[in-house]
């Protein structure tokens, strides 16, 4: 057990908590900045498939929308594949029928999770009796700047970063307190975070494994009912889910397609991206005084949990090592493992400041968090104003009229369509690109001839729309092609289409 | 028998262990600093850098004899390029060139060691200040943030400046804990030797002098301490008499114009500019850490020292607003401030490692994260100095120099100033300004009429030569000038040489 009997920050607990009202006043304010402009900032495609769906589930029991609009919604989403049971999704589409469908409800959503994952770490932080720790981890969590982003995007990731930290809050939580409220608890935060986004069974298999462990005997850990209970607990809503979606539906499993690529295991280039993705966006130097701060837990179960949720995530980079290096979000569970893993090191700070007899250094430790967070937020603002969206709907809607939404299309786009979809109610099937061109050939997938392919997907179509300038300039062949044998009969700013009609 | 070894040799704290370290520590951030040596000098404030290349090279063939009397006459003309600090280092390479021939690497060797060498005074003045293990931490971080990897091998004085700023911080911390004459005069020495490097140093080192003077020895005592009073001499002594001289003989006055914007003081965008520049070049982590730190150190043997360094760069940045965060060298003392600010927190974090993390595994698990520590900003570095490649810049710039021949009368909108036309061209040119030229001016509130400007600049000009064409595009009421009235002489993708002699019609 850490020490309870060290010196506090403020002499006044009001203080404490002032300042950590503060941080998540802050941090609420900053995510609610510049609200109402669009999500494009962040893995676009993975935010608009969430607004498809939640609009999907909305229209779909809304009776005063058009018939052919409310059509279009419902089909949108279902065209979406099943990933994570829509948790996001249908908590946005019923605040939709409460207010009215905006565009930034996903937002606020996402951004009140991460808040709330947050106060995990907190929790956390006094569990461990390192409160004046757990004020600077709580700060590295709500501002560190790529996390800012992430937290406000419409997508599972926030809620399950979240759940996360509420999970090892909770383990631990059991592990002290050895009770079946908590062993239950425990159980259910950690299915849930595993419900959400099942990728977070990585970390959190491996911080309760680590926890477990920590204990030392095994025969003590077997024959523990509350053990098995939380594994239990933990794994039946994902199993359901599975079941749902493997056998009932049927279509989960296409999720497991171009995933894996072993191959790049043994590239050595893989690993130096790897650790500076995950350097990058833990920031360096939080992620080595995290890695450091382990070795100062005075005893094993919070080091175990730490050490196994790291081990988890190195587990994870290998079982999605292309996505590891090239979607970044794949490493958000690593914030709240940073986080937790600072506030031994912070903890020894803070307290060593608290000892001091004057109030000049409680004062300047105060000024220096609000300066450095204040810091982090002018250059989230900075980001947030220098990068609007807003103009782009009246693109989308137009180049939706011009498409005419009874038209079946096929596209050429930089973000599969979703945009087209989402404002010009337009949908086709995805002529590939470039980027998925290269995975399937990364993936050992042979390409076939350009006019086989081409006849195959153009099959009862309409029309063939490009909206990317990039994949229209990188692709000659088909550039050539189209432009050889149909009418171009609209061309705009930044976008072609094609009559394939014959 | 092999944990017997570690736990007995490697990890207990032997002199040998740690001065191993350190060697292995400076030797590795000295070879890290050799990546891609030959490579032109233009991937840090090449203007500063091509600026000493220029003088060195005009001292150089001063003493040589075997060159064609133009291309002599040449290096010595363009090798006045104006006096800003005394050309330390630049003597020091040209008198290397005696011996090895002209090479631009040998001024990043001499960067890179003076920097090095800073390192093991660092480790020295912080193993003083906290503890073996928090120099060894503090020495690193010196060593190996990319910024410092990058900007501490340039031809530019400042690596020696920094160096010698942190021998003479090592000299006045020494003397504050002995009083002896020694450090004194060690102390006196270092730091009139940085500030004669580059006055710049005077905010950092005089910080660290007042710190100490006011916070750990008393003013009353300090006023009546010879010794004192030596320190203060030394210390001014040597940039004293050069800048008396310099304003006297060499024209040193314009060295002090367009330096100082107070009214930058009240705009909070500067603050944040300021501490985005610190965040970019140094890390905010980093930063935060080491003013935390000031508050961990000892309050009277440790902390006057660091408070006086982090008010010298406080004031620093006040005086120097605009450049603080134009010119990011600017921050370069502030990494040694941060690397022994830092020190306090490290001391607490080793004792608190020692006593809770006993034993071999820990040890090694610590080293091990140290290790990857260092390897992720050496990688960066690394690939920060491979992927700029600028060695395809003096045959372009030759190019030029031979189609204008060598001779006077050219005026130019060209990279650095004319640097490079004039280093690897050898052709000497005025400068056009640059739209960040002309914004400088409108700061401090001077008015430029560019039509006067460009007939006052072009009078007597033979040739206008443009290769920034982003930058004329800036401009286009001279665009438009140039296009109109002068016929082009010669012209490429890359370059445009106008003929001024033979105007189309009157502008």
């Amino acid at each position: 057990m850490e020490n309870r009997d060290s010196p506090k920050l403020f002499s006044k607990p009001w203080l404490t908590v002032a300042l950590v009202a503060v941080l998540f006043i802050g941090a609420l304010g900053i995510r609610l900045y510049d609200l109402t402009d669009l999500p494009n900032d962040f893995y676009l495609v993975r935010q608009y498939r969430s607004l498809l769906i939640a609009r999907g589930m909305y229209y779909a029991h809304l009776p005063t929308a058009p018939e052919w609009q409310r059509d279009i919604a419902v089909a949108q989403w279902k065209a979406q594949g099943l990933i994570e049971p829509p948790i996001m999704e249908s908590l946005a589409a019923l605040t939709y029928h409460i207010i009215g469908e905006h565009i930034w409800v996903g937002r606020v959503f996402a951004s009140l999770f991460w808040l709330a994952g947050g106060l995990a770490i907190w929790l956390l932080s006094k569990e461990l009796f390192m409160r004046e720790g757990g004020i600077i981890a709580l700060a590295y969590f709500l501002f560190l700047p790529f996390g800012m982003t992430a937290s406000w995007a419409f997508m599972p990731d926030s809620l399950m970063t979240a759940l996360i930290a509420w999970s090892l809050w909770a383990l631990y939580l059991w592990e002290k307190r050895r009770t079946w409220k908590t062993a239950i608890l425990a159980g259910i935060l950690t299915g849930l975070a595993i419900l959400v986004k099942s990728v977070a069974v990585f970390p959190l298999l491996g911080a309760a494994v680590g926890l477990v462990l920590s204990r030392g005997s095994l025969k003590r850990i077997l024959v523990d009912k509350q053990t098995w209970a939380v594994a239990a607990i933990t794994a039946i809503p994902t199993v359901i889910y599975y079941f749902y979606g493997l056998i009932i539906v049927g279509t989960l499993g296409g999720q497991f397609a171009l995933r894996f690529f072993p191959a790049l295991l043994k590239d050595p280039s893989f690993y130096g991206r790897w650790l500076f993705t995950a350097a990058g966006i833990s920031t360096f130097a939080a992620m080595f005084l995290s890695l450091a701060g382990i070795l100062l837990f005075r005893i094993n179960a919070p080091r175990f949990l730490i050490v196994g949720a790291w081990l988890g995530y190195i587990v994870f980079g290998f079982a999605f090592p292309y996505h590891f290096i090239t979607h970044e979000y794949y490493h958000l569970p690593l914030i709240p493992i940073v986080a937790v893993g600072l506030i031994p090191v912070a903890d020894l700070l803070v307290r060593q400041v608290a000892l001091q007899k004057s109030w000049l250094p409680r004062a300047m430790f105060a000024g220096l968090l609000l300066f450095g967070v204040t810091m982090k937020i002018w250059e989230a603002r900075n980001y947030m104003v220098s990068n609007q969206y807003r103009h782009e709907i009246a693109y989308w809607k137009e180049l939706g009229q011009r498409i005419g939404y009874d038209k079946n299309i096929i596209e050429l786009s930089g973000d599969y369509g979703c945009r087209l979809a989402y404002f010009g109610w337009v949908s086709g099937s995805e002529w590939s690109s470039n980027a998925d061109e290269a995975l399937r050939a990364l993936a050992g997938q042979t390409k076939s001839d350009f006019a086989t392919t081409f006849a195959e997907k153009i099959s009862g179509k309409d029309l063939f729309v490009v909206t990317s300038p990039p994949e229209w300039e990188n692709q000659p062949e088909l550039r050539e092609y189209l432009t050889a044998h149909y009418p171009l009969i609209d061309q705009g700013d930044g976008y072609w289409i094609f009559d394939l009609r014959p | 028998m092999k944990k017997l070894f570690f736990r007995y040799f490697v990890f207990r704290e032997r002199p040998w262990v740690w001065k191993g370290s350190l060697i292995l520590a400076l030797l590795t951030g000295f070879g890290l600093r050799m990546i891609n040596l030959t490579n032109p000098p233009l991937d840090f404030a090449p203007t500063r850098q091509l600026f000493s290349a220029l003088k060195a090279r005009g001292l150089y063939y001063q003493y040589v004899t075997n060159a064609p009397a133009w291309q002599r006459d040449a290096a010595i003309s363009l090798g006045v390029t104006g006096t800003i600090e005394p050309p330390v280092l630049e003597t020091i390479v040209s008198q290397t060139y005696r011996l090895t021939g002209e090479h631009l690497w040998i001024a990043r060797v001499y960067s890179s060691l003076f920097w090095v060498l800073g390192g093991l005074a660092l480790f020295l003045l912080i193993r003083e200040l906290a503890s073996t293990s928090a120099a060894m931490i503090g020495t690193l971080f010196y060593l190996f943030v990319p910024f410092g990897v990058i900007a501490s091998r340039t031809f530019m004085p400042d690596p020696l400046m920094v160096a010698l700023i942190i021998f003479a911080l090592w000299a006045l911390f020494r003397w504050q804990n002995t009083a002896s004459w020694k450090w004194a005069i060690l102390f006196g020495i270092f730091a009139g030797a940085a500030l004669f490097v580059k006055n710049l140093s005077v905010f950092i080192i005089v910080g660290g002098f007042a710190g100490v003077i006011f916070g750990a020895r008393g003013l009353k005592r300090s006023i009546r301490d010879p010794q004192a009073w030596v320190m203060a001499l030394l210390l001014v002594l040597p940039v004293g008499i050069y800048t008396l001289y310099g304003m006297l003989k060499l024209d040193m006055t314009g060295q002090f114009a367009l330096r100082f914007f107070p009214t930058m003081w009240i705009d909070p965008a500067f603050y944040f500019r300021w501490a985005y520049t610190v965040n970019w070049n140094i890390g905010m982590g980093a930063s935060l850490l080491a003013a935390l730190s000031v508050f961990l150190a000892d309050p009277r043997r440790e902390r006057p020292l660091l408070i006086g360094l982090w008010i010298g760069y406080l004031v620093f940045g006040m005086t120097f607003p605009y450049h603080f965060f134009t010119h990011d060298y600017y921050q370069l003392p502030f990494i040694p401030v941060v690397a022994v600010s830092m020190a306090p927190a490290f001391r607490l974090f080793f004792e608190c490692f020692f006593e809770r993390s006993p034993g071999l595994f820990p040890r090694l698990v610590l080293v091990g994260v140290v290790l990857v520590g260092l390897a992720v900003p050496s990688w960066y570095a690394r690939g920060q100095m491979v992927n700029s490649d600028y060695q395809n810049e003096p045959s372009f710039w030759a190019e030029i120099g031979d189609k204008l021949g060598h001779g006077p009368g050219v005026i130019g909108l060209t990279q650095d100033y004319g640097y490079r036309l004039a280093y690897w061209g050898w052709q000497g040119s005025a400068a056009w300004f640059t739209s960040a030229d002309f914004g400088v001016r409108y700061l401090a509130g001077q008015d430029v009429n560019i039509m006067e400007k460009f007939t006052e600049d072009t009078a007597g000009k033979q040739y206008f030569v443009v290769t920034m064409f982003g930058e004329l595009d800036n401009q286009p009421v001279v665009k438009d000038l140039l296009y109109t009235h002068y016929p082009i002489f010669a012209q490429t993708d890359e370059y445009v040489i106008f003929d001024l002699q033979h105007p189309l019609s009157q502008p």
